[in-house]
């Protein structure tokens, strides 16, 4: 737009252009990249082992489970390796697990950070949740690589198992969104959410894979859609060894679909939000 | 004490407003048409976005998109073996599903939707011309009049379907053409040519689990025809049809003349006590022992003097036998084994049983267009939805 020639009255009146959208958009990346590193830095701080345990704890966690059933000495139906099952159904699961459970204390947690204008909880949730995506995918990167070093078996389709967990995240992500926005409204959303997350483990499909179940289950179990992710990870990583059903597009409706409305909520909750 | 406030264009007297290069911008070039269709396009992003496509869909599959029919066919694979029952869930979790998935119906079914089943059909049948018909529409037709192998089988599995239901064991058919006489006749050939594979399978483990038993009982056969050669030609070269029962005959001979000379001396001697030693009894019963005597000794001159090679003779003879002997139970043992092949085999066939036969389709099911117009306004919206709320959130980085 040309100025207009001439002098100004004062420097205070003057309204800083309107950005276009796709330096908004620029402005919207570096935002949310300053708040992963100040994720980074408020959970993990600098001390002892620092940022490692962003990948130490899903690790530990799935390697402790997936060693305990290894060393239960039972085996799987359908012939699946008992370490790569069970820590590949927990790497995925702890992903879910910890994008949910943190959502509605994420508002609380980074109330002060809103009062910058250009951050939004959008931004926060976002960087939160790309955070917690980068390190479990890397936890399973660890044990993908240690799995195929042990046992020389190695993941079929990689890009299966990167999409899985992808797919994972936008549906906690969208979970995530919706939680966070009701928990500006009632506190009800953090007493409940850590106890759903533990109770819903046995549906999510974490732990069981599709086809050891009849056809009837089956049909009920493919309405959840993380029981999908899960199926893409293993058909990943087991390949044609062991038989999978999932439905990407189904997956990626429900995720569109908990965005959409975790989107909407967080825009309805945000006029609502006392600050 | 100076109190800096920042001044607001709104509060501007409205006389001052068209001077004051704050609120005023100048005189702004008319945009570029493209600029002008860009902020038309964006004051009616949803009906651009969402509305039309729909309508544009809503309008083809109503008004132009040809009907397709639908003919369906089930089938059940079978084996004569009874299925295992009275499974736990242990037992069913344990068994991994595997137990109940057939294989065979799973490869059926693979074979239904493979360049194998294509490649046959399309030898049998018009299959290009079946889904290049007149009456179909552009968009649902087969795009090429020569496809590549590759493009067909495509084609032909957006069309046609089979699904397998682990619980039931049943594989449901389900062929999609532009006339339903067309679909009957695909899922019929479909389904015959999946009775030819099953068949073919069976063929080929029967031959499998036949052959060994088979090349068994050959064997066996042509070792008791060699020994009954090697015996042959033993009575051949040594012109006796048993050493053993010869050389038996032989001594029984001597045996009897032995009795008749004991006897006839038995009797001379007692004639020799009341008789003078020349009467005729006498003579005739001294020239009957001495006939007697010559003849035994005969005999055994002729047993002594061929006895090295009759004991040889016999000595062949029985290891011959014993050959034989033991050639006769390896045939019987092969056959058996082959008679029990036989039996498995039939017991592991497996047979397409025919649940539904393809029917002809009286109404159109394809498209769904009610379902699909849905279907798509709900993806665009939820799809517009989303963007407008993430490019409303980017935009609040631009205050």
């Amino acid at each position: 737009m040309p100025e207009a020639p001439g002098a100004m009255p004062s420097g205070a009146a003057r309204r800083p252009e309107p950005l276009t959208l796709r330096a908004a958009a620029r402005v919207q990346r570096q935002v949310i990249g300053a708040l992963l590193l100040r994720e980074l830095s408020t959970r993990f701080g600098r001390e002892n082992l620092g940022f490692l345990w962003l990948f130490l704890e899903p690790a530990l966690l799935g390697g402790t489970i997936g060693l305990v059933h290894h060393l239960s000495g039972r085996g799987l139906p359908g012939g699946v390796d008992v370490l790569s099952f069970w820590v590949l159904g927990y790497i995925p699961f702890f992903l879910f697990r910890s994008v949910v459970n943190r959502a509605p204390v994420a508002i609380v947690s980074n109330q002060s950070l809103l009062y910058h204008r250009r951050i939004t909880i959008l931004d926060i949730m976002l960087a939160r949740d790309l955070l917690e995506g980068a390190a479990v995918l890397g936890a399973m990167a660890v044990f993908v690589l240690a799995i195929g070093l042990a046992t020389g078996t190695w993941p079929e389709q990689p890009a299966k198992l990167v999409l899985g967990m992808a797919l994972m995240l936008v549906l906690a992500h969208g979970i995530g969104l919706l939680i966070s926005a009701g928990s500006v409204y009632t506190e009800m959303f953090e007493r409940i959410t850590h106890m759903v997350t533990y109770l819903s483990l046995p549906i999510l499909g974490s732990f069981f894979m599709v086809f050891w179940l009849p056809t009837e289950v089956q049909k009920m179990v493919l309405w959840m859609p993380t029981v999908h992710c899960f199926e893409i990870v293993r058909d990943g990583q087991f390949g044609s060894a062991v038989p999978t059903s999932y439905d990407v597009s189904y997956v990626l409706t429900c995720a569109a679909l908990l965005n959409l409305f975790g989107l909407a909520a967080l825009r309805k909750a945000r006029r609502d939000m006392v600050v | 004490m100076t109190i800096w406030t920042r001044r607001s264009p709104l509060t501007n007297p409205p006389e001052r407003a068209g001077i004051d290069p704050v609120g005023w911008s100048g005189p702004v070039p008319r945009p570029s048409a493209l600029g002008r269709l860009r902020r038309w396009a964006r004051r009616r992003a949803f009906p651009l976005a969402v509305l039309l496509p729909t309508l544009l869909a809503a309008v083809w599959l109503f008004g132009f998109a040809a009907p397709q029919f639908e003919s369906e066919a089930r089938f059940i694979i079978r084996t004569r073996q009874a299925p295992a029952t009275g499974m736990g869930l242990e037992a069913a979790l344990q068994g991994a599903g595997f137990s109940r998935t057939s294989e065979d119906a799973l490869g059926v079914r693979d074979y239904l939707e493979s360049h194998d089943a294509v490649a046959a059909l399309r030898a049998r049948m018009p299959l290009i011309d079946i889904y290049r018909r007149p009456e179909a529409d552009v968009i649902a037709r087969l795009w090429w009049s020569d496809p590549s192998a590759e493009r067909l089988r495509d084609y032909f599995r957006r069309m046609v379907t089979a699904q397998y239901d682990q619980t039931s064991g049943i594989t449901a058919l389900k062929v999609r053409s532009f006339r339903p006489e067309d679909s009957q006749a695909l899922a019929a050939e479909l389904l015959a040519l999946s009775e030819q594979l099953v068949n073919r399978l069976n063929l080929r483990l029967m031959e499998d689990g036949l052959r060994v038993a088979r090349e068994e009982v050959a064997r066996a056969e042509a070792r008791l025809a060699a020994v009954q050669g090697a015996i042959t030609g033993f009575r051949e070269r040594e012109h006796s049809l048993d050493p053993g029962r010869s050389a038996a005959v032989a001594l029984e001979n001597i045996g009897k003349l032995e009795g008749a000379l004991a006897g006839a001396r038995a009797e001379l001697a007692e004639a020799g006590r009341f008789s003078r030693a020349d009467t005729p009894r006498i003579l005739q019963l001294r020239n009957r022992v001495e006939g007697l005597a010559q003849q035994v000794a005969e005999e055994r001159a002729r047993i002594s003097s061929s006895g090295a090679a009759s004991s040889q003779q016999l000595g062949e003879f029985e290891r011959l036998g014993t050959e034989r002997e033991l050639a006769r139970t390896q045939l019987a043992s092969a056959t058996a084994s082959l008679e029990r092949a036989r039996v498995d085999a039939q017991r592991q066939q497996i047979f397409l049983l025919r649940i539904v036969e393809p029917h002809r389709a009286e109404w159109a099911r394809y498209p769904k267009a009610t379902e699909t117009v849905l279907y798509i306004f709900l993806c665009l919206a939820v799809g517009y939805g989303l963007a407008w709320l993430l490019i409303a959130g980017m935009r609040e980085h631009a205050a």
